[in-house]
């Protein structure tokens, strides 16, 4: 099975928005208290909406927020050079 | 501790005992003694009360409700929705081992009587309550106090 994790930069950017507490980013993006507690420990992986308004909640893209990292994944560059298709 | 966990801590340790005693109850006194009047009303009471208790939570949440602070989110959905599946899990697969046992146990001419019915109803809610509680707080847990490590 491949090995895959889904890490982020919730706590750094809350941090850098002056210190925002937890209980107000889950105000603002809509969800628990225990719910961001969960994102941040990485023990829950949210949905795509709620991915969405972290990240606009802190202003940054996404990829700025979560970043994934699979063993078998390649990126796109890698899958389209020339190299691949040999 | 939110209300979902809360609400499994009760179920867990009143609503689980209290069905599991008041619904047997009953039910064992009509195998023992036989049926009487007595003993099927306090059945039939013990059964629309459980049934209820579920509209009782809901009116006591309505009244509760505060609209400012969001309470339910897509995790607790998620763990929910995990909960109750596990418990339809456990409690089909009670409800074939109870059929197996009481094959297995039934009597010399092959009969089975039909005070087994009411007990495997009212343990198999027993034991639904019981496995979605503990998986919610399984659930819940992993994430250590108020979800904090």
């Amino acid at each position: 099975m491949a090995k895959s994790n889904l890490t982020n930069n919730i706590r750094k950017l809350r941090f850098e928005n002056g210190q925002m507490t937890q209980q107000q980013l889950a105000d603002k993006a809509g969800v628990t208290r225990q719910t961001i507690i969960a994102i941040e420990a990485g023990k829950y992986a949210p949905s795509l909406p709620l991915a969405f308004k972290i990240a606009r909640t802190f202003g940054v893209s996404i990829e700025t927020v979560f970043q994934y990292e699979n063993e078998n994944l390649s990126t796109p560059s890698q899958s389209n050079s020339p190299d691949h298709d040999k | 501790m939110n209300k979902a966990q809360r609400a499994a801590w009760i179920a867990l340790l009143l609503v689980v005992p209290a069905w599991a005693i008041c619904g047997q109850l009953p039910v064992l006194l009509i195998y023992l003694e036989g049926p009487s009047f007595l003993h099927l009303f306090s059945f039939a009471c013990a059964t629309i009360i459980g049934g209820l208790s579920w509209l009782l939570l809901l009116l006591f949440n309505r009244k509760r409700k505060r609209k400012t602070k969001i309470e339910f989110d897509e995790r607790d959905k998620l763990i929910l929705i995990r909960s109750i599946l596990a418990g339809y899990v456990v409690l089909w697969l009670y409800f074939i081992a109870a059929c197996i046992y009481t094959w297995l146990t039934a009597s010399p001419d092959r009969s089975i009587s039909v005070n087994v019915m009411p007990i495997v109803i009212v343990e198999g809610i027993a034991v639904f309550i019981f496995v979605q509680s503990v998986t919610t707080l399984i659930q819940y847990e992993r994430g250590g106090k108020d979800g904090e490590k």
